[in-house]
């Protein structure tokens, strides 16, 4: 069979079943099993056998770990104790309930690693709130979606996750990579915040005395959730556990605390808590394995040689590539959800940026910044819409401080692309038998 | 019928919340028996694969149900209220043959689950493989049911 025709009939085939409304996951198999039945060299047996060794990858046996331990943390209700800590925190800035917002969102986002978790969580407590003290709805709205987008980048990340396994990535550099760029986020988005309270004047920032007792409770329980983080991150770092091994330490660890120190947790929770994972995992991984199957026959049918070759003629420049790869992303946010758009692109994507010699880890890192800021932005966008609902607003007014958000994250995406040290430097520093592995 | 498969649906997801936690455990265990009991245990290698892979399609079944897989719906909004129906039955039909597809072709890599045995235990792999098989029956199922549900719904 001619390999550009199978090339061509496998990703029309494919872009057409999806545009048509079939669950992606079978737009995939379906195309893949069109071109397997046309070419003769080909058996049906490579459908299974291709599906079963992309679902059967220990490193992706993480997401469960790690969807399990941030459905278990919101059941339990670390949520109201990180919004305490955070005001403990920020609370006495000027626009102290926004920057509340954004500082609950990277410590949240450091717990879960779920951007709509963190939105259903903090929205649900800090936007009547925040409309109470007078902000406009419309930002309130914008802010706890932009501020959600930090779930994704600050470690622990399943989007790290499945981008590592699918670039053959070490995780552990990933997730140290993604600190630095997480908390520029932060600190723009806590700019904005402070430039927003000081032009409208509203929200001064709580002047109430915290007893020094009430401070201590605060800090101990806001503790529970930097402990999460330290047995997650720590022990990858340390070398003591993989990746797939500190996501099942710290379900196990989430599951002792809320036993011993919630004192909320009963097995039927544990049970609820698991079926939710595992359908949510289920959903990912089956998507998993049938892009492993399509991008195998991808690779069969030349594409890597085909992309390669194209990107070395127009975009041999590692940046002007990262800057494409970004670009794309970005796009692909808009109306995919992030897991699935990275399983297609980042295995061709990866081969090509190691061919032309653009850091993996950095694209790594642009990729999943691009596809966090893909969920707010319309249509796709799950974040606004979540927090949209929750302030009570329809979409369009929230859309003009969404675009500020949205342009800051992209002068942040510039700058990585620009400055690789912003993805770099810590995994370098931390961990440098991880990078380039 | 409809109560038949709810309790169906009720049993597959008790069992791959159960196999989600026998999952999670088991990595647990491994972290501990190389830290604290210094053991180990083969039979983990086999179990945690198991319990991935029977999840992973038991729980993608229950999703079709659920409607839950990824999708992106561009073009219903074109559709009149009897072009949706027809649509969302189209889509519901590929999916039914999605599954049959990969079912069928799961008979040979069952074949091949009884010869391949797993290195460190011994055990044959088809207990492994089976579950490719008997997911994409029953993603299959409940797209079917879906379907019969959707032609009699008013």
């Amino acid at each position: 069979m001619d390999f550009s025709f199978a090339l061509i009939t496998l990703l029309a085939s494919f872009v057409v079943l999806f545009s048509l409304g079939l669950p992606l996951a079978f737009s995939l198999l379906f195309s893949s099993v069109l071109v397997i039945t046309l070419d003769p060299a080909l058996e049906l047996l490579v459908l299974p056998l291709k599906i079963y060794s992309g679902i059967n990858s220990f490193l992706l046996l993480a997401i469960p770990g790690f969807m399990f331990a941030a459905l278990m943390m919101n059941r339990v209700g670390i949520t109201e104790d990180i919004v305490r800590l955070s005001d403990l925190i920020v609370g006495r800035i000027k626009g102290g309930l926004s920057h509340i917002n954004v500082v609950s969102s990277m410590l949240m986002g450091g717990v879960s690693g779920s951007s709509t978790a963190d939105v259903a969580g903090i929205g649900a407590i800090l936007i009547p709130a925040m409309n109470k003290k007078g902000y406009s709805r419309g930002f309130s709205a914008s802010l706890t979606a932009a501020s959600s987008s930090i779930g994704s980048i600050v470690p622990p990340s399943i989007l790290m996750v499945i981008y590592g396994a699918s670039a053959n990535v070490s995780i552990g550099a990933l997730f140290v990579a993604g600190y630095l760029p997480g908390i520029l986020v932060g600190l723009q988005q806590l700019g904005i915040a402070w430039w927003y309270a000081h032009r409208t004047g509203i929200d001064p920032g709580t002047k109430l005395e915290i007893p020094l007792r009430e401070k201590i409770t605060i800090l101990v329980r806001g503790l529970i959730p930097v402990s999460v983080i330290l047995v997650i991150i720590g022990g990858i770092l340390t070398g003591v556990m993989t990746a797939t091994e500190s996501a099942a330490v710290a379900s196990v660890y989430v599951i002792l605390v809320g036993l011993f120190v919630y004192r909320r947790i009963t097995a039927a929770m544990i049970l609820d808590v698991a079926i939710e994972t595992a359908l949510l995992t289920a959903i990912v991984m089956f998507c998993v394995g049938t892009a492993t199957l399509f991008g195998w026959l991808l690779s069969f049918y030349g594409i890597l040689d085909i992309a390669g070759d194209l990107f070395l003629t127009h975009a041999s420049n590692p940046l002007v590539f990262l800057l494409l790869a970004t670009l794309l992303f970005l796009f692909l946010g808009t109306f995919m959800d992030p897991a699935p758009a990275m399983l297609i692109f980042v295995p061709v994507l990866a081969a090509v940026a190691s061919t032309i010699g653009a850091d993996p880890l950095q694209l790594g890192i642009l990729i999943v910044m691009a596809l966090a800021v893909g969920k707010i932005t319309p249509p796709y966008g799950i974040s606004l819409l979540l927090s949209c609902t929750i302030a009570e607003i329809s979409l369009s007014k929230a859309m003009g401080w969404t675009l500020v958000f949205f342009g800051a994250f992209c002068l942040l995406l510039a700058a990585v692309i620009l400055f690789p040290q912003i993805t770099l430097f810590l995994p370098n520093l931390l961990v440098p038998e991880l990078v380039g592995r | 019928m409809i109560r038949l498969f709810d309790r169906l649906q009720l049993w597959l997801e008790r069992a791959t919340g159960l196999l989600c936690l026998v999952l999670l455990g088991c990595l647990f265990v491994e972290v501990l028996n190389r830290y604290v009991l210094g053991i180990s245990w083969p039979e983990i290698q086999f179990i945690i694969p198991f319990c991935f892979l029977w999840m992973c399609m038991l729980a993608s079944a229950t999703a079709v149900r659920r409607r839950q897989h990824f999708e992106v719906d561009l073009i219903s909004v074109l559709f009149s209220e009897r072009g949706v129906k027809i649509h969302q039955i189209v889509i519901l039909a590929g999916v039914a043959l999605g599954g049959l597809v990969l079912a069928w072709s799961s008979i040979a890599f069952l074949e091949l689950g009884l010869l391949k045995k797993n290195p460190s235990t011994g055990i044959r792999m088809i207990y492994i493989y089976a579950s490719l098989f008997l997911g994409s029956l029953l993603i299959a199922l409940f797209a079917v049911e879906r379907i019969i549900n959707a032609g009699w719904e008013r």
